[in-house]
């Protein structure tokens, strides 16, 4: 006897080779680890943007997916709550969301609010910050995000 | 091929799909049978020069199928690429029976981070 397991996978576009980074159309996988005291952050670099990529078998930009941008938990305390801001270009820090119902314990996923969909896009130099704002996590917790990368128009200021 | 495993890819270019931005390049399953020993065994693995994601939402795009007499119990773990292997939780799936699994809905895998799975016979 034997357990049969399928697994379907997408493997997304990234560039070869180095320099230069992502261009048009290819896939950044990010991770950050977060805490409760130093915020994580991540923003696409100069003269890019960032787009979150979409699930393409729910076809909405509506929903609120699970994936692709989802706090993924091993947490086992249970009740985490992280605080989402979206820094703006001057630094100013705007509160968005903040996510909770964290799943714990075990490998799972929890989504993004819906204020980032996959129809937004994020340039240069904003930001996206998070921090786990209740409870104290036994265990790992961190960002997962997917994005596609564009360069910015050059009549956008990008720095 | 593993010596742990038989494990089969098959691989299908999906990239000219009018899909949002077209930015999947390829597509496919893997295919593995764990043996009910407790073996660790590798369901997906992040690989260079891609960024291997499951994209599916809900159940996540997988599932078990159990072809024996007696009920299996089933853990998941995860391996962040710096040796760090974190348990995931378990279910059990009854004898004949199916269940999604469970863990798999991450955004993607970097080269190094693996999903692994085991298996175990409950003769309870």
């Amino acid at each position: 006897m034997t357990l049969h397991a399928l697994a379907s996978f997408h493997d997304l576009k990234q560039k070869r080779g180095g320099g230069g980074g992502l261009s048009d159309g290819n896939v950044v996988c990010i991770r950050r680890d977060l805490s409760t005291t130093t915020p994580a952050e991540l923003g696409p670099p100069p003269g890019k943007a960032w787009q979150l990529v979409m699930n393409a078998a729910a076809g909405s930009v509506d929903a609120p997916l699970p994936v692709p941008g989802a706090y993924v938990s091993f947490d086992t305390s249970g009740g985490l709550e992280i605080s989402e801001s979206l820094v703006t270009p001057d630094g100013t820090e705007v509160p968005v969301a903040v996510e909770s119902g964290i799943p714990s314990p075990g490998i799972a996923s929890d989504a993004f609010q819906s204020w980032l969909v996959p129809g937004i896009i994020l340039p240069y130099p904003f930001k996206l910050r998070a921090i786990i704002s209740t409870g104290t996590p036994n265990g790992r917790v961190y960002l997962a995000v997917a994005f596609t990368e564009f360069d910015l128009p050059k009549d956008v200021v990008t720095d | 091929m593993t010596d742990q495993n038989v494990q089969e890819r098959a691989g299908q270019n999906v990239g000219n799909e009018p899909s949002l931005l077209n930015f999947i390049e390829k597509a496919g399953s893997i295919y593995t049978q764990v043996p009910l020993t407790g073996v660790r065994t590798v369901l997906l693995e992040g690989v260079d020069g891609a960024v291997r994601s499951n994209l599916i939402q809900a159940e996540g795009a997988g599932r078990m199928f159990n072809d024996g007499a007696a009920q299996v119990d089933v853990s998941f773990f995860f391996e962040d690429g710096q040796g760090n292997e974190l348990a995931a939780g378990g279910l059990s799936i009854p004898a004949g029976g199916s269940a999604p699994i469970p863990f798999i809905s991450l955004p993607c895998l970097a080269p190094g981070e693996k999903l692994t799975i085991e298996a175990v016979e409950n003769g309870g």
